[in-house]
């Protein structure tokens, strides 16, 4: 074996799996340095993948060519989109994972990636030379040597595990942190900060009465999450709906003495969006009851994840007032719930390729940039991959645009903001939502995941057919005119959709809030049966394009008019401190985000449009000479 | 000497100058520097009374002494120092004082300049109070408002969206539409969450008031136009009915030639005057008589002319004598104008008209004894806010965003039907309308256009 690789990417969570599988892809050598081969592509917390924002990106990691989707499609125990009735952009994709599957299914794809090695061991050193990246040395003694490294290391850095007042190290229930590569971290310089997260007690499925709980299911047929994985053959598994009630939360107000949270021990700073069962307790004091998922975790496992109730109270608090929910009276904890305290590394450190400012070569994906969430995770390790990749091919790397990709919203939020709790991607953080769906993720991204090398030539060809038929779909509606005539008006009724008085396009028919083409619509007999011959996917597509037509005319119209300042680009060595005019601490500010185009600028906390007004002025003045 | 770089100073890093009094000889003549150099210009070019180098300037503090052009005394002045940001530019600003020569000032502005300031330009110092985040758009639009005020009630009007009426307004609207996109994206964001959002109707009947708030306000502007530019008042009128006195009698000037003999008024005679704090623009014509002479048919044309672009358009009857065929022509004038009154003069006198035209009711008024005089006054402004708390639109960019507000939230209402992610995007754009108005969000050239309003010096 060679000790000596183009990228090594170090740990095995979303973000690894997607980086290194994008860096062997585009031709590089690359190790992935997991501790044990068995924990790749774990899910540490809730089963599932998807949701609002977060379906969007993985259908933009699809689109590019990256694993989640496909791997999450060949292994869901169920399958739905939610956000239906609210809109084509807002509408999110969410499966139920079988773990244990989707763990297998994961790792065997890394291993028939051709370029690709994983290597067991724990990494203790990072090392540099002249400024660039140039070896990881493992625990073990065992040098690597790297022409670029990316760090996707989670919750392990120094993790601590706090259930009730009992701490145990850790990064996940029961393996070990990761306390040397933090050391490392500050000893190449940069700084660290400290989050939290938690996760919900694992409960035995054997000890739970389901008999009087209200069943969730799937959707029929299943919703794919790959635009290439054809239709989901696969048994759906339903989840169950329980609540907490009173007596509950007075059992857990009871627990608050042994709380790391209400007793001071946890100092990371925990995610708002995502409060755990004591915090919800706390906050919304005068709510009686909150909701619970009870989520299978495998078809082969007898754990149950009840989602909605993340906890650090002590075990026999967890115990206590598990027992006071309907079904769960008898319950039994396979694993108790905990809270996690982890480092992460202010991800102002990065420029928007997440690449470190201060390290050539060295990138960070995932967790330790301070996000949560699988899905932000892999979409960081995807882009990072790519950009590491072409580090090595000494070609320009990528940065994804906010108007493209939320995987470009999430990069550019991250490195121009920073974040003091774990960022967890929302649809309302994208400004230009309604073009960054995930229904034209493929449109968005197939080009450059084909340019890069990184998605598969049959899958890009897949997709030029596809916007082909939508194209020949789109013309066939704005062909079409719809006639007040008996057998129409008979056909719009019988589906429900509003008469029309006389003749008019079908497009501007569409174009009301109050019309949509309808299935049944599309069906043999129905009154749009013109389309049949358009699989259900496209002619959605071409509807929504029709539909929102005035609104993406608008969005894109501001996207150009932002462009032209957006794109302006700003050079990375750029001497803020000695730009007059703007406030001391704005030029420490602009010095530290080192914004890479004058739009990045224009989004820093605490910028002025008398700051922007010198910063454009400078830049002039300079170009002049 | 004592530090002068000021480390919250936030901004440009040049100084700029300029007179800021008007142009011309005058008692004062003052001289506003802006800038980080204000201070060391001012140190280099001013001494104490008895001659004494400044010490450290205490802000809104006065400090007598001379300007002095190496050896020799230019003017005697006071200086006071404003320091960043509690000034109206937010930046360090000093202003001078001096004698109102128009030479004093000019050679106290060249050696400003020489020691390193730079002429502003017009408005500069109102748009760097913007930049800095001292006033927002509509305020600063308020400030040419005001210095361009033609009545009391413009400067009324003025001095509110100086002082931010308008912007308390659009706050409100503002306001009720961020807990709009709160429950719109909550719901959005959090499919699967067990809490309850704002329901369809709820988000409707907020939406609909924010429009009819914004509805008003494009409304208001019919008035707001009048308030800053003032209203043009066209009357008309047969021939002796009275028009000339009239128009004398408002100004309390001798304008209009006033006679026995109809027509006498052969061209339109323009007059101004301030009622209620109006400026009012009355405009005397020649009558309308339906057998002219060719000089008089001129008038005639004139007087239409001049009907078809007032504002008001003022029918001014003789209640002396009966109704005929010039009456008749007059009420068609009438019948064209957007804001018509009618008045019947000679009210002193015995009636003897008929009122002809059941569409439209009469005011009486007397001319000779100014009968009447205030219900017509009131006619003149109907629908315009004069005095009251309400916020007036005076400007046709702050209707045109309000119209599109409007538009958006309408739009906004109806696409809730398909789902509250269109819903939400028409609230987005509100917002960002909201932030054009306020100028938190700009392009060059709408600060080029408001700021280019200004005169030098302020």
């Amino acid at each position: 074996m060679t000790n000596s690789f183009d990228v090594v990417v170090i740990g095995g969570g979303h973000a690894a799996c997607e980086s290194a599988h994008a860096a062997a892809r585009l031709g590089c050598n690359t190790a992935l340095v997991v501790v044990r081969r068995e924990t790749i592509a774990r899910m540490s917390c809730n089963p599932a993948v998807g949701g609002p924002g977060k379906s969007q990106i993985v259908r933009e990691i699809d689109a590019l060519g990256g694993l989640m989707a496909r791997v999450t499609d060949k292994t869901g125990l169920q399958y739905r989109t939610l956000n239906s009735s609210k809109g084509a952009a807002v509408r999110a994709n969410r499966v139920q994972s079988d773990t244990a599957e989707y763990e297998s299914a994961m790792r065997e794809e890394l291993e028939k990636t051709p370029g690709l090695s994983i290597i067991e061991g724990e990494v203790g050193e990072l090392e540099s030379e002249g400024g660039k990246i140039s070896a990881v040395v493992l625990l073990s003694g065992e040098g690597l040597l790297a022409k670029a490294v990316v760090v996707c290391t989670g919750t392990f850095l120094n993790g601590l595990l706090h259930t009730g007042m009992e701490q145990t190290p850790g990064g996940r229930y029961r393996e070990q942190p990761s306390c040397a590569l933090p050391d490392s971290l500050k000893k190449l310089g940069f700084t660290l900060g400290r989050l939290k997260t938690g996760t919900p007690p694992r409960l035995n499925k054997n000890t739970i009465d389901f008999s009087a709980l209200a069943p969730q299911g799937g959707d029929e047929p299943p919703p794919p999450f790959s635009f290439f994985s054809g239709e989901i053959k696969r048994e759906q598994t339903p989840c169950h709906l329980t609540h907490t009630n009173e007596k509950t939360h007075s059992v857990i107000r009871a627990g608050f003495e042994t709380s790391p949270l209400y007793t001071g021990v946890i100092k990371g700073v925990g995610p708002r969006y995502c409060p755990s069962i004591e915090d919800k307790v706390m906050r919304f004091r005068d709510k009686t009851s909150h909701h619970i998922f009870l989520e299978p975790v495998s078809r082969n496992s007898p754990e149950i994840y009840p989602n909605g109730i993340s906890t650090s109270l002590s075990q026999e608090t967890q115990e206590a007032f598990l027992k006071t929910i309907p079904g769960l009276e008898d319950v039994e904890i396979l694993k108790a719930g905990y809270a996690v305290e982890y480092d992460f590394a202010h991800p102002t450190q990065l420029y928007p390729t997440l690449e470190t400012k201060k390290i050539g070569g060295l990138f960070f994906a995932g967790q330790i940039n301070g996000t949560s969430g699988y899905e932000e995770a892999a979409g960081q390790g995807l882009l990072a991959g790519i950009n590491a990749a072409l580090g090595v091919r000494g070609e320009q790397q990528i940065i994804l645009k906010r108007s493209e990709s939320y995987i470009g919203v999430l990069v550019d939020d991250l490195t121009t903001h920073g974040t003091e709790e774990p960022y967890r991607m929302f649809t309302s953080r994208a400004e230009h939502r309604l073009v960054l769906r995930q229904d034209n993720a493929d449109e968005r991204l197939c080009g450059l995941g084909h340019s890069l090398g990184l998605l598969d030539v049959e899958n890009y060809r897949a997709f030029l057919e596809k916007r082909e038929r939508i194209n020949s779909a789109v013309s066939a509606i704005r062909k079409k005119t719809v006639k007040p005539d008996s057998a129409t008006l008979a056909g719009l009724e019988k589906i429900g959709l509003p008469k029309i008085d006389e003749a008019l396009q079908l497009d501007k028919y569409l174009r009301r809030p109050d019309v949509t083409l309808k299935r049944e619509g599309v069906a043999e007999g129905g009154v749009f049966e013109f389309l049949r011959e358009y699989s259900a996917d496209e002619t959605e597509r071409a509807e929504i394009e029709i539909k929102y037509e005035g609104y993406i005319g608008r969005q894109n119209l501001w996207i150009k008019q932002l462009g032209e300042i957006e794109n302006i680009p700003l050079e990375r060595d750029m001497d803020y401190a000695n730009i007059s005019g703007l406030s001391i601490e704005l030029r420490q500010k602009l010095d530290k985000v080192r914004p890479v185009t004058f739009g990045q600028a224009s989004r820093m906390a605490g910028m002025t449009p008398a700051a922007l007004a010198v910063l454009m002025i400078t830049l002039k003045s300079r170009k002049k000479i | 000497m004592e530090k002068l770089t000021n480390p919250k100073n936030t901004t440009s890093g040049d100084t700029i100058a300029a007179v800021a009094t008007p142009v011309g000889e005058g008692g004062l003549g003052v001289i506003r520097i802006s800038g980080p150099a204000s201070l060391v210009i001012i140190s280099k070019i001013f001494r104490l009374s008895r001659g004494e180098v400044l010490p450290e300037m205490t802000p809104r503090n006065v400090y007598f002494g001379k300007i002095f052009e190496d050896k020799e005394p230019v003017d005697e002045v006071c200086a006071v120092y404003f320091r960043a940001p509690q000034s109206y530019t937010a930046e360090d600003v000093v202003e001078i004082s001096c004698h109102g020569s128009p030479a004093v000032m000019r050679k106290i502005l060249k050696l400003v300049m020489a020691n390193g300031a730079r002429i502003a330009e017009p408005g500069e110092f109102t748009k760097r109070a913007f930049l800095n985040g001292r006033m927002d758009l509509s305020q600063a639009e308020g400030v040419v408002d005001l210095i361009k005020s033609v009545s009391e009630g413009a400067a009324r009007s003025a001095y509110r969206l100086m002082e931010g009426g308008l912007s308390a307004r659009i706050d409100s609207i503002r306001q009720k539409l961020v807990w709009t996109l709160s429950n719109l994206e909550a719901s959005i964001d959090f499919p699967d969450e067990d809490f309850q959002t704002a329901p369809d109707e709820h988000i409707v009947k907020t939406l609909e008031e924010c429009a009819a708030l914004a509805q008003r306000l494009i409304k208001s502007y019919d008035g707001g136009r009048f308030i800053t530019h003032g209203i043009n008042v066209a009357i008309i009128g047969k021939a002796n009915a009275g028009k000339s006195s009239l128009l004398n009698a408002l100004t309390e000037e001798e304008r209009s030639i006033v006679t026995h003999h109809p027509g006498t008024t052969r061209d339109l005679i323009r007059a101004e005057t301030e009622l209620s704090g109006m400026k009012v623009e009355l405009v005397d014509t020649a009558g309308l008589n339906p057998s002219p002479d060719e000089i008089e048919a001129e008038g005639i044309r004139r007087s239409l002319i001049a009907a078809r672009t007032a504002d008001v358009v003022l029918g001014l009857f003789d209640g002396s004598r009966p109704w005929d065929a010039s009456d008749d022509a007059v009420v068609e004038v009438l019948k064209k104008s957007a804001r018509p009154i009618a008045a019947v003069n000679k009210a002193d006198l015995p009636s003897v008209l008929t009122w002809g035209e059941p569409a439209i009711k009469p005011i009486y008024i007397s001319v000779r004894d100014r009968g009447g005089f205030k219900e017509l006054a009131e006619r003149f402004f109907d629908g315009i806010h004069l005095a009251g708390e309400e916020p007036v639109v005076t400007r046709l960019r702050h209707r045109e965003i309000f119209e599109r507000i409007l538009s958006d939230l309408t739009r906004a209402k109806e696409d809730l039907k398909s789902g509250r992610e269109l819903s939400a995007a028409g609230v987005w754009d509100a917002i960002e309308e909201i932030k054009r108005f306020t100028g938190e969000s700009y392009t060059e050239e709408v600060l080029d256009a408001v700021f280019a309003e200004f005169c030098v010096g302020k």
